[in-house]
């Protein structure tokens, strides 16, 4: 898949949130969606994308990241 | 006619104290006219001027621990509803912790800064109201499972629109907290202060050009990038691990644990919990931006402890944090996080500047108290008539490092916060204080001895009041750094009037954790002691020098009998 950003178009009296699958930060209203070890990410923007690519993925490879991340 | 402003090196100093004046004088605004003692002694605020994009260009922070919240809040409300959201003469509250603030108590009040129709920036004021309702007075439920039991929350909604109240709004606020009186006096301080800070910056744009004020916010951003990112580059690269254990999470009795690695690269810093425990029953989780904050503390300890780099938002971007969401550092509606604010956070900066010791041992420090040491109380006065609450906190001590000692008595190295004197506490609450000391030997031993705990007993004067708490480090002692010893832990006691014996609360009023509780009801003459925790020491203990041990003992901050046992001096 191509990344690109997906807006969040949740309805006003939708109470929910969402978070970014890279730092955790919230997604105010639109996500940067990447493909990344076989599945879709939702992130920050690029700078997350960058981070997966640099730090994330690569520490996942080696296993030295918890489970529950 | 306008100056000229010319944005080189004396041009942008000139434009950085103009900007940091102004958020000055907004607090000063905030701490003469609130009517709380949080904010008018306690100084439990901070406020900030932001640009149109809700960037951060200047503040006056009181307490770190909003850092992470303040380039947050704002930016992320005009993310969620847009700048048409805020039109001129609005103010906007906010205190959703699920969408960047810090928990139910801390409440951001933001104000547009608008000249003709052009949008320049916003004003703000974020602060820690005494009394935002929930199940216990003072609004930290140290036993509450979720958000709804800590308080009203409220999403960014209008407070003032157009210049004007919003009233509906401001009904359901004062409906639903406490103390409606101190609300408005401390809501109408906050705005107060937004309202300076919008008449000074406008001011400032009529002295100088103010797009070249703009530019050079803007130019000032970028240069305390550069300049973090070059004191990051200054540090061995490599990836540093450290874990502690938090003893309990206010509802159930084991303790969890939290996780980081700091990653040192190039040109950043990566600040990665994963790896922490998933969120907790309890209280003890924190939000994002409180675990951001910390990560920004610890890495300005590390890398500009003197504060010489402007504090905007170009210091942010060179430190990545991951938080995953769900976990203790991260909480997910709808957990609660009242505890994680005052109590994890500042072991989240313990933890990291272990793992920066590392790195770069001597500009780390050992442990500190790391406990807020929070207590609430209300009632109805029995001079006034009136129902009153406080949150109240006391000093604990600050771990050693390399350079010094640490501080004695100091209110968290995240909260900055001052005491309350005993006469203004004895002048507005039914509490009289019996004493209030700092606790000899409290501090770990060390090289840099860490720094003492303090002391106070309470006796109660009205014919009842509610009683809550939330203390920490009362069976994982703060610990020690390169050979130092743990600094003492903290303890929570209760005497009924007429009894001899003091007792932790669990005993004597039957609550399941003997530190973080809700709703003991004391009544006249039953007391209250407590001892704060203590820092920690850094370095080997025989390493300190002897006329430091001999200077301590008649001090009184160690005892002849400690100063044997521990450093092996003959006083």
């Amino acid at each position: 898949m191509t990344p690109g950003w997906r807006v969040l178009n949740r309805p006003w009296h939708d109470t929910n949130v969402s978070h970014c699958d890279v730092c955790g930060r919230l997604l105010p209203d639109r996500a940067w969606v990447f493909a990344a070890d076989g599945r879709s990410l939702d992130s920050c923007g690029p700078d997350c994308q960058e981070l997966y690519e640099t730090y994330v993925g690569p520490l996942r490879e080696l296993g030295e990241l918890h489970a529950h991340h | 006619m306008t100056e000229a402003l010319t944005l080189d090196q004396v041009g942008l100093h000139v434009l950085h104290n103009a900007l940091a004046n102004i958020a000055a004088e907004m607090a000063l605004v905030m701490m003469k006219t609130s009517y709380s003692t949080i904010f008018n002694e306690g100084l439990d605020f901070s406020t900030v001027l932001l640009d149109r994009s809700g960037q951060l260009i200047a503040e006056k922070n009181y307490t770190p621990s909003m850092m992470g919240a303040i380039p947050n809040t704002v930016r992320w409300t005009l993310l969620e509803f847009g700048e048409a959201f805020f039109e001129p003469g609005d103010v906007v509250v906010h205190n959703d912790p699920y969408r960047g603030n810090c928990h139910i108590p801390e409440h951001m009040l933001m104000k547009p800064i608008f000249r003709d129709d052009e949008l320049l920036g916003f004003a703000g004021a974020i602060g820690h109201l005494a009394e935002v309702g929930g199940k216990a007075p003072g609004s930290f439920a140290a036993d509450a499972t979720d958000v709804y039991q800590e308080g009203l929350r409220l999403p960014p909604v209008k407070l003032m629109e157009g210049g004007a109240y919003r009233e509906d709004v401001w009904r359901i606020v004062l409906a639903n907290h406490r103390t409606p009186r101190n609300t408005w006096g401390d809501f109408h301080a906050m705005i107060g202060a937004l309202n300076v800070g919008e008449r000074r910056l406008l001011a400032l744009g009529e002295r100088y050009d103010l797009h070249q004020v703009i530019s050079g916010a803007q130019a000032l951003i970028e240069y305390s990038e550069r300049r973090l990112r070059a004191e990051i580059s200054e540090l061995p690269p490599g990836r540093y691990t450290a874990e502690t254990m938090v003893e309990d999470d206010g509802v159930g009795r084991d303790p969890f644990p939290v996780r980081v690695a700091v990653v040192i690269r190039e040109r950043d810093v990566i600040i990665d919990f994963t790896g922490s425990s998933p969120q907790v029953r309890g209280p003890m989780n924190c939000t994002y931006v409180v675990a951001a904050s910390a990560a920004y503390n610890a890495v300005f300890c590390v890398t500009d402890p003197q504060m010489h780099i402007p504090r905007n938002s170009g210091c942010y971007r060179p430190v990545r944090i991951i938080a995953p969401a769900g976990s203790v550092v991260n909480v997910k509606h709808p957990g609660p996080s009242v505890g994680g604010n005052t109590d994890l956070q500042p072991k989240l900066i313990d933890l990291l500047l272990a793992a920066f010791a590392q790195a770069v041992p001597d500009r780390a420090a050992a442990s500190s108290g790391g406990s807020s040491s929070n207590l609430l109380f209300g009632g109805v006065h029995p001079d006034t008539g009136r129902y009153y609450t406080n949150y109240h906190f006391d000093g604990m001590g600050a771990g050693g490092s390399a350079l010094a000692d640490g501080n004695d008595a100091e209110i968290t190295r995240h909260s900055n916060c001052r005491n309350t004197p005993i006469e203004v506490f004895e002048h507005r609450y039914p509490l009289l204080s019996l004493n209030y000391a700092m606790v000899p030997d409290s501090g770990g031993a060390g090289r840099r001895r860490g720094g003492l705990s303090t002391t106070r007993t309470l006796r109660v004067t009205a014919p009842e009041i509610t009683f809550s708490a939330l203390f920490d480090r009362c069976r994982i002692a703060p610990s020690g750094l390169f050979g130092g010893h743990d600094g003492l832990g903290s303890q929570l006691q209760m005497r009924r009037a007429g009894e001899l014996d003091f007792q932790p609360f669990d005993r004597a009023a039957g609550v399941a954790s003997p530190t973080k509780f809700t709703n003991v009801v004391l009544r006249h003459g039953d007391e209250v002691r407590y001892r704060t925790p203590a820092g920690a020491g850094f370095g080997d203990p025989a390493l300190r020098e002897a006329e430091l041990v001999a200077q301590d003992v008649r001090e009184g901050y160690v005892s002849a009998t400690a100063a044997r046992r521990d450093y092996g001096h003959a006083s």
